[in-house]
């Protein structure tokens, strides 16, 4: 009996010297991020410079990078002062955590080195209470258009030109037909994703929610959305069924894609020369593309030490200045210096031309459960676009109501406070 | 006459003694958060957030949740059909490998070790077999086998997704089965069978007379941590599918998950963990029941 | 003489009966293995053969070990063979902290007598029906409460609470004759020595197995240990394998990478599984004591 009892405490007291912590002689930054996979490599080598030059401070990369994890590791952290001293965050994870992220005035910031005025308006939408700042976007995932340049020559279009508005795109998909095989279409990509659905609703006018959040807005434009949708898949230009679509893009079989910016490398190593990158065609009545942004953020209670703050800042003012070595890996600029700059076209031709489309990115409305939001519109995306089961006007009807039960819930709990 | 009671404390308290470690820890790290849990499903609470309390408001809110009752919908069609079927590989697989045949350390490392092996590995390298590409592994075959006539995402409608799931589920877990009834099957005393054998039953009377009540114990203890995994099941879904499609997928532990940490409220989040221990109790007895009556009528 | 014969023909017979048994079911598992074997190779590969090569082959073209360097490069700060490191040392304390703590509890309960045994059994089993998320985070501010964040402590302690290991223990120590512990006590033998020598042995088979998913258990979580963590050098292996998991956009582009860090991450406790199998066999055939 007594020498379980011993055996138990000295296995816990071997636990407990294994707590030890070594003594830290730099300043120790943890930089969080949602970037896994390639992404990440890039960020790797930024950080990785960036502790070269600066021997005292240490940046450490953790990446998480699925957003509901990432939350609950901010949140447990926020509650016990043990979070993260940067952050790089996706813009609609944001809503939950503003009150806790340290603002800044536009001459901080100046005096920091960095110009907010400089960053596109529509990504500080959102971030800017009492003109204080409460993150500065780094960069702006957005659409693109991707095509296949050998198909485009194959039916007569010109490879250099490709469609611009909703005509010439409709007549430019259906020459594609020609040389698509049966089973696919020119325009090949899974209706059933919601953001390719939002991308259209934006520029037709809508927008998901109201400005103060607290109705469904989407309604008819969905409706007009949706009909355009269906009117592709009718001519045989857009799937009619969940489809994966990039290995038929790979191998050539169909053309084109309008998809995120961070494809753009994985496609022109595929595809080579025969890779075709555009602005995306305007197909409805207002001028609008999808995007999103990475903002660095700096939790408030993480960065009241003067010490811990300005080895923070100098992190984030070198990605600031190395912001192009970070959009190599496949993002557009934030700010309208660098993306109209010759630098950027020089280095990164690709992100430069679809660059162009920046002055009118869109994002997702500053609302803590927007994804949600967003999930229960998806399933009614389903039963108007594959299934059949509903008209646009059906789904859609059906669609505000589950929203409105999310907003409803939202206003009810957590919007009291 | 003051030492009996003495003594029988002394012995009492001994006896505690074997149960104590272990009941601290239980009280430390699992009874309290339970407890903290169910004042906390009376309240609104979003970590960083104010607490306001709102008595059952969260209960509420739940059992006019389309969105819970359809995971609790999607839970218990999937235990239904995965509990019985686990046990009924497991119980095949164990019942071969009791038999006298060469190399069972490779029988047992296939068909055993799964069990033993993290989720992360195992779900991400069954994803990509289940990958949409016309190259990923289940595609070509079936194709080569001219079942399919093209590739096909395996996600893509409830159905498939479920099917993808349970398969890749029974084959993941079958093992600790496995060893159970193995190590039950080992115990049961041969004369019994020798008897059996002389009065003339045949293999399946054998098995039903013999083996089931002699694996009595094991079964019940079997029967509830499948039940209990099964209404546990997460990483699955999280791993293939999110909860798609459209939902069709989301189990009620994935609902939780969502809830508590996506829109970050735990006072609801609590209040449907305690929904879902007054399901997992009804079903649990339930199975527990059938499984009584099964072995009690085969003992007669 | 031709009985002797027929004997030996019959012996031959059920020999080879064996023998064929034994090879179809050597094949039948070898497919059940399959998704092993094909990690094991896409490992192999580079991640644009992986995906696009037509008809997939199972022993690659070109065996490559770039993915494997590309997961143990260290990457600002994090570290996959610290995590490794890390991740044995919490996962060998946690057992042998299960195995010795859960014994005695089970015995306890399955056995011996005491006020209160019911409650306290039905209350460890009815615990089993909430899922772990739920304690993620109350039991993340006890933690915090006992100032043990960011310490091995945080990860080890709370496992050892968890009731399966108990229950599964008392439901094999259900098995152990009565006669047998009458026998021992009038031999005036203490509980104590009664668990040490005769229980203990009987349901080794049963502490092998929880044995080898507390290990599991401990070596692959993931969610806890990043919150509970956060000085980069404590890390354990499944976070710092994270950012090799899909990215958006195509969720097979870092395929090779992936396969490299599953693989990694399962290695050991085959590993384990294939040197204790004896052990395990052995445990299991020690039927004796028992019913009857």
């Amino acid at each position: 009996m007594k020498k379980y009892l011993v055996l138990c405490i000295l296995l816990i007291l071997f636990v407990n010297i294994s707590n030890i912590a070594l003594p830290q002689a730099k300043t120790q930054i943890t930089f969080m991020t949602p970037l896994s996979g390639a992404d990440g490599a890039y960020m790797d080598q930024i950080i990785q410079k960036f502790n070269k030059q600066n021997p005292d401070v240490e940046v450490v990369h953790l990446v998480v990078g699925n957003s509901v994890e990432y939350k609950q590791k901010l949140s447990t952290g926020l509650a016990t002062k043990s979070a993260p001293q940067v952050l790089l965050i996706r813009k609609f994870d944001m809503p939950l955590y503003l009150d806790q992220l340290r603002p800044f005035t536009t001459s901080e910031l100046k005096s920091l080195g960095i110009d907010i005025n400089d960053v596109y308006p529509a990504l500080l939408e959102g971030l800017v209470k009492d003109r204080k700042y409460y993150g500065i976007p780094l960069d702006v995932w957005i659409f693109y258009m991707a095509y296949n340049k050998a198909n485009f020559k194959k039916v007569g279009l010109n490879p250099d030109r490709p469609p611009r508005t909703r005509e010439t795109f409709i007549k430019a998909m259906e020459d594609l037909k020609a040389i698509t095989p049966k089973g696919l279409t020119p325009y090949y990509e899974n209706p059933t994703w919601a953001w390719i659905w939002v991308h259209f609703l934006w520029q037709f006018g809508g927008d998901l929610l109201t400005p103060d959040f607290k109705k469904p807005a989407f309604k008819n434009a969905a409706v007009e959305t949706l009909k355009f949708i269906t009117d592709l898949q009718e001519r045989g230009i857009f799937p009619k069924a969940a489809v994966d679509p990039g290995p038929p893009f790979q191998s050539g079989q169909t053309s084109v894609l309008i998809t995120g910016i961070w494809t753009i490398n994985p496609w022109m190593e595929a595809l080579g020369k025969d890779f075709g990158y555009a602005t995306v065609p305007q197909v409805g009545t207002k001028n609008a593309v999808f995007g999103g942004s990475h903002v660095i953020a700096l939790p408030s209670v993480m960065v009241q030490d003067k010490k811990v703050f300005d080895a923070s800042m100098r992190w984030v003012k070198f990605l600031w200045d190395n912001a192009i070595d970070w959009y190599a890996a496949g993002q557009t600029p934030s700010r309208r210096s660098i993306a109209k700059s010759d630098e950027l076209k020089k280095r990164l031709p690709h992100i430069y031309a679809v660059a162009q489309q920046l002055p009118y990115v869109k994002t997702f409305q500053f609302f803590p459960y927007i994804s949600e939001v967003l999930d229960e519109i998806a399933v009614n995306l389903e039963d108007v676009l594959i299934t059949r089961k509903l008209t646009p006007e059906q789904g859609m009807e059906k669609a505000e109501q589950a929203v409105q039960k999310i907003l409803d819930d939202y206003w009810a709990t957590a919007g009291k406070k | 006459m003051g030492k009996l009671p003495f003594r029988k404390v002394w012995w009492e308290l001994g006896t505690w003694g074997f149960l104590l470690p272990h009941l601290f820890f239980f009280v430390l790290f699992i009874a309290t958060p339970l407890v903290i849990n169910l004042i906390m499903s009376f309240y609104n609470w979003t970590l960083l957030g104010q607490r306001v309390f709102i008595g059952t408001g969260n209960f509420l809110r739940i059992w006019n949740d389309d969105r819970f009752w359809l995971a609790v919908k999607n839970t218990v069609i999937f235990s239904i059909i995965s509990v019985p079927l686990t046990i009924i590989v497991g119980l095949l697989i164990a019942l071969i490998l009791n038999q006298e045949i060469y190399g069972k350390l490779w029988l047992l490392v296939c068909f055993v070790s799964p069990t033993f092996l993290g989720s992360v590995g195992i779900l991400t390298t069954w994803k990509w077999i289940y990958a949409s590409y016309p190259t990923g592994l289940a595609n070509y075959y079936f194709n080569k086998i001219g079942i399919l006539k093209e590739a096909i995402s395996w996600f893509e409608t409830s159905t498939r997704a479920w099917t993808c799931i349970i398969l890749t589920t029974v084959w993941w877990i079958v093992g600790f089965s496995v060893l159970l009834y193995l190590g039950a099957l080992q115990r049961i005393p041969p004369e019994q069978y020798e008897a059996a054998k002389v009065d003339g039953a045949g293999p399946l009377k054998c098995f039903w007379h013999i083996t089931l009540p002699w694996m009595r114990n094991v079964l019940f203890f079997d029967v509830v941590r499948q039940v209990l995994l099964a209404f546990g099941l997460f990483d699955q879904v999280y791993f293939f599918t999110g909860g798609g499609p459209a939902g069709s997928t989301r189990t009620m532990v994935y609902y939780l998950y969502l809830v508590g940490f996506n829109r970050q409220e735990l006072g609801q989040a609590a209040a449907i963990s305690w929904y879902m221990f007054a399901i997992v109790l009804i079903f649990g007895l339930i199975q527990l029941a059938m499984l009584t009556k099964s072995i009690r009528s085969a003992e007669e | 003489m031709r009985q002797d014969n027929i004997f030996i023909a019959l012996k031959k017979n059920k020999k080879t009966k064996k023998f064929v048994i034994s090879i179809i079911l050597w094949i039948f598992a070898s497919f059940w293995f399959i998704p092993i074997f094909w990690m094991l190779s896409t490992s192999f590969k580079s991640t644009t053969v992986a995906v696009s090569e037509n008809p997939p082959h199972w022993i690659p073209k070109e065996i490559t070990s770039e993915n494997y360097k590309l997961v143990f490069a260290p990457a600002s700060g994090i570290n996959i063979t610290r995590g490794i490191i890390n991740s044995l040392i919490v996962a060998v304390l946690s057992t042998l902290l299960v195995l010795v703590i859960a014994t005695p509890a089970a015995y306890a309960l399955s056995r011996l007598k005491f006020r209160g045994k019911n409650a306290i059994f039905w209350s460890y089993v009815a615990i089993l029906a909430f899922p772990g998320v739920l304690f993620l985070v109350p039991n993340y501010f006890i933690i915090y409460g006992l100032g043990l964040i960011d310490t091995f402590s945080a990860l080890i302690l709370p496992g050892l609470g968890s009731t399966f290991g108990v229950f599964l223990l008392r439901q094999y120590m259900l098995g152990i004759s009565r006669e047998l512990e009458d026998a021992a006590w009038i031999d005036g033998c203490s509980r104590f020595r009664f668990l040490l020598t005769i229980v203990i042995p009987f349901v080794k088979p049963a502490l092998l197995v929880l044995g080898l998913m507390t290990f599991l258990g401990s070596w692959n979580s993931f969610l806890w240990p990043l919150l509970v963590l956060n000085s980069p050098e404590k890390l354990t292996l499944p976070i710092a394998l994270v950012r090799f998991s899909a990215g958006w956009g195509d969720p097979f582009r870092g395929i090779g990478p992936l396969m490299a860090g599953a693989f990694i991450s399962v290695a050991p406790t085959l590993v384990i599984f294939v040197l204790f199998h004896r052990y395990l066999m052995q445990g299991i055939s020690l039927g004796s004591l028992g019913k009857g």
